[in-house]
């Protein structure tokens, strides 16, 4: 008997722990690939330069029109994100801390929102794009992922308030701040790391996604000048290139993607950082 | 000078408009979709649409079942491959793992989460396709481009660990210590504990992390697109193409405005996304807190 | 004759620590140092637990009792920052030590927490879980057995009607019956219990008590208490702890009415 349970518990043992590290192989595997092949082809032009005319069937250029969208695009969504999700989050544990129950349904009803499909977003961004007469544009774009990543904006920021002690705001109430003061001076200040890991991660959201940009930005060789132009996205130009014919064509989608993969790295390890920096320096 | 009330009072008010307008915003685009699929509702009826495998928009004929069952099919193989391999590394996390293990896997998880749909897609295009087409497919004896549901299945589910990792281990985190020490003190080994406590335990919040990584599998575009063939058709065969719903909106997008209802009809496909994965949603979720609240 | 003696030359604890003992030892602490990080938890611990006495671990929070409790079955192994070394002699075996078996061991002790943990089974597969892990599988025999523990908890008559529901719909107090007659049915030598009723009401708590009462005449019982009167009441031998160090121990009477360390007359002060 006690045979059987030391054999099962050392196969138990193993397998799990092999799931374990067959994760972090996967992901070691995709980032390999993905730069193996992408380094191969990924120049300096490749940064720096708009396509040429001839780019797309194995033209001079680069991918800095794309560069340039991806980045407006989420900066952009992200400052509206922020101008909506800070103060709501705030809402939520500032005036909304006696209401236990109602924080509840707010917050589940936030997760709820995290896990819409982005391209029902895309789709309801070009509806709303006709319906006002806007053509595919930076504009429509940057609204339409601001849509998507401002669930991600409050819930991240929401979680880090939601471990700033009740006293504090209690002594800020009896000190004569009303609620939004204690929200905005207080529970700002003292999440701000946490604000930071939020930007962070919404910031890379915005930019990796391909499904919501699809209808509403549009696609172009250039670099927006203003609002109402349209915008290439680095996911468009990824998949666009891949599917090309031309070989060449598709050895440089692989550099773009080394690019938004390098992007997307950066953003991730520094919200994991920022994070860690808030646990560390607050007030416990 | 605006007095301190009355600022207080501005700032006050927008976070709760704020507020409002998010928790809205499900609503809003739910009845935008809606109003934007009515021609279609008036033209058919809704278990015609649903249910029906004819699929020929130029005939002003659409039946979405094909993509209902791609998309579903898909989703099962991303849950078959992915569920067991994210229970056993949670249960070696949270029991088994030294603490320089957990420290590196904090940040592969975060990356993975991170990584865009599109370079998924790559990815399973580099690697994946040819694994099916030219290695798997013939071990069965079937003949494949690898371009296959299966393709999507096996991306799908890389796509969905990282979360369904991080919902099954906060899921073992809040399982009491003490209970732990009962089941040892009563002579229990790790994995007996593992086996009888943390599994039993930990039920709700396992279903639940099940349930939402199939939502997310099930709303997935760019990268399933890549890989799954897109071709509308049902077949039982995982090596063959499929055109899940996400891919169908994505790919024809498009020829939309030129084809009479064809607007409605992707308005419609997105409408169902919304809802089948907003229902998802809530429901698990309610399903873990009402489970909390038994205790 | 065992005397045990405290280690450091810390004021009184030397000399004043010597009271006698009984001579056969359930449990024998040798030399057991734990270790949080810098934290130097449980300090140099030497100690005979007596056979057939209820020994109450005494001391103001934070002084290691509890961690002491649960290093004598090695659940210490459950919180991977507590790093254990030293000697726990159960009979002959060293549980702390030992490459082979430590379930089996540990099955030699029953544990009771400060709130009670059904596993979240029925009432009848709760008692029958520790039996099962010991191989039985005769099912009358098993039945018998959870008859008899739920007996000797004084908890049958109240759920024999409902065995097959599950624990969660027990009242604490029943709760706390339950792990108890949990623990007893693993057949274990020596009861271990950590603040048994702290979360419970008078009435419970006074059931427990009760039932301590007439286990101690087949089991070594080991308690970790705040509650004074409690010690008074249960202990056989008492030993007083303070900062990870067991700073005077012996009779109950002698060492509650007279204490010698400065410590033990500031906790007794405070606590009666």
């Amino acid at each position: 008997m006690q045979k059987g349970k030391i054999f099962e518990e050392r196969i138990f043992k193993v397998l799990t722990g092999a799931a374990c590290y067959s994760l972090i192989a996967i992901l070691g595997y995709i980032i390999f690939i993905i730069f193996r092949k992408g380094f191969s082809s990924l120049t300096l032009e490749m940064i720096t330069q708009l396509p040429s005319g001839g780019y797309y069937y194995g033209g001079e250029g680069g991918v800095l029109n794309a560069i340039a969208g991806s980045l407006y695009i989420a900066g952009g969504a992200t400052l509206i994100a922020l101008i909506l999700g800070v103060p709501a989050a705030l809402y939520i544990n500032s005036h909304l801390i006696r209401y236990k129950r109602t924080q509840n349904t707010v917050r589940y009803i936030l997760d709820s929102l995290w896990g819409i499909p982005s391209i029902v977003y895309g789709a309801f961004g070009f509806t709303l794009m006709i319906w006002l007469g806007m053509s595919a544009s930076l504009l429509a774009g940057i609204i339409t992922v601001s849509f998507l990543i401002t669930p991600i904006v409050i819930r991240s920021f929401d979680e880090v308030l939601s471990t700033i002690p009740i006293g504090l705001q209690e002594a800020a109430l009896s000190l004569g701040f009303t609620r939004s003061q204690t929200a905005f001076k207080i529970l700002l200040k003292q999440g701000f790391s946490g604000l930071i890991t939020a930007i962070l991660l919404a910031f890379g959201r915005g930019i990796g996604d391909a499904a919501s940009v699809l209808f509403t930005a549009g696609y172009t060789d250039l670099i927006p000048a203003n609002l109402d132009e349209p915008a290439a996205t680095l996911p468009l130009s990824i998949f666009f290139q891949l599917s090309s014919p031309i070989p060449e064509v598709r050895e440089r989608a692989y550099a773009a993607a080394a690019i938004l993969t390098i992007i997307v790295l950066v953003i991730s390890l520094s919200a994991r950082y920022f994070a860690k920096r808030y646990s560390k320096g607050n007030l416990k | 000078m605006i007095s301190r009330d009355i600022q207080s009072k501005f700032t006050g008010s927008w976070m709760l408009v704020a507020l409002a307008i998010i928790l809205l915003f499900p609503l809003i685009i739910g009845l935008a979709l809606l109003l934007k699929s009515i021609p279609l509702l008036n033209n058919s009826s809704l278990t015609s649409l649903l249910f029906s495998g004819n699929w020929a928009p130029n005939d002003g004929v659409f039946g979405f079942w094909p993509f209902l069952y791609s998309s579903l099919y898909v989703t099962i193989l991303s849950f078959i491959f992915s569920a067991p391999l994210c229970l056993l590394a949670a249960i070696y996390l949270t029991e088994f793992a030294s603490d320089k293990l957990i420290r590196i896997m904090h940040p592969v998880i975060d990356i993975l989460a991170g990584i865009p749909s599109v370079i998924y897609g790559m990815w399973g295009i580099i690697v994946i396709v040819p694994l099916v087409g030219e290695w798997l497919a013939p071990l069965f004896g079937i003949t494949s481009s690898g371009y296959s549901i299966l393709a999507g299945g096996i991306v799908l589910a890389v796509m969905c660990i990282p979360y369904m990792l991080n919902m099954l281990i906060e899921t073992f985190k809040t399982i009491p210590y003490g209970l732990k020490e009962a089941a040892f003190s009563l002579g229990a080994t790790q994995w007996e504990t593992v086996k009888h406590v943390l599994l039993r335990k930990g039920r709700p919040g396992i279903i639940s992390a099940f349930g939402l990584g199939m939502a997310k599998a099930f709303g997935e575009t760019l990268a399933v697109m890549m890989v799954v063939g897109n071709v509308v058709q049902i077949t039982a065969n995982p090596f063959k193409a499929g055109y899940p719903l996400p891919a169908l909106i994505a790919n024809n997008y498009g020829e939309m405005l030129s084809i009479p209802l064809y607007d409605s009809a992707l308005m419609f496909a997105a409408l169902i996304l919304l809802i089948v994965v907003l229902l998802i949603n809530l429901i698990f979720r309610y399903f873990i807190i009402a489970a909390n609240q038994a205790k | 004759m065992n005397t045990l003696t405290a280690e450091k030359t810390d004021t009184f604890c030397d000399i004043a620590a010597q009271r006698k003992t009984r001579n056969e030892s359930a449990i024998s602490i040798k030399n057991l140092n734990v270790y949080a990080g810098d934290h130097h938890i449980l300090n140099n611990i030497n100690l005979e637990i007596p056979k057939n006495k209820v020994t109450v671990l005494l001391g103001p929070s934070g002084c290691g009792k509890t961690t002491l409790l649960k290093s004598l079955n090695k659940l210490t192994d459950l919180y991977k920052e507590l790093d254990v070394s030293g000697n726990v002699f159960i009979g002959a075996d060293d549980i702390l030590n030992s490459n082979h078996n430590i379930p089996m061991l540990r099955q030699k002790m029953g544990l009771l927490s400060q709130k009670p943990y059904p596993l979240p089974v029925s009432i009848f597969k709760n008692i029958a879980y520790g039996i099962k892990l010991k191989g039985v599988r005769d099912k009358k025999l098993i039945a018998f057995n959870v008859e008899q523990k739920l007996k000797e908890v004084g908890l049958w008559y109240e759920v024999k009607d409902r065995l097959h529901s599950s624990a969660d719909s027990l009242s604490i107090g029943q709760q706390q019956r339950l792990c108890l007659a949990r623990g007893l049915a693993v057949k274990p030598q020596i009861i271990l219990a950590d603040e048994p009723t702290s979360a419970l009401d008078p009435m419970s708590s006074k059931i427990i008590e009760e039932r301590f009462r007439e286990l101690k005449k087949h089991y070594t019982i080991v308690i970790v208490t705040h509650i004074l009167r409690q010690a008074q009441r249960l202990a056989d031998n008492v030993v007083f702890m303070h900062y990870g160090k067991i700073v005077e121990q012996g009779d109950p009477e002698a060492v509650l009415k007279n204490p010698q360390s400065q410590q033990l007359k500031e906790y007794l002060v405070d606590g009666f």
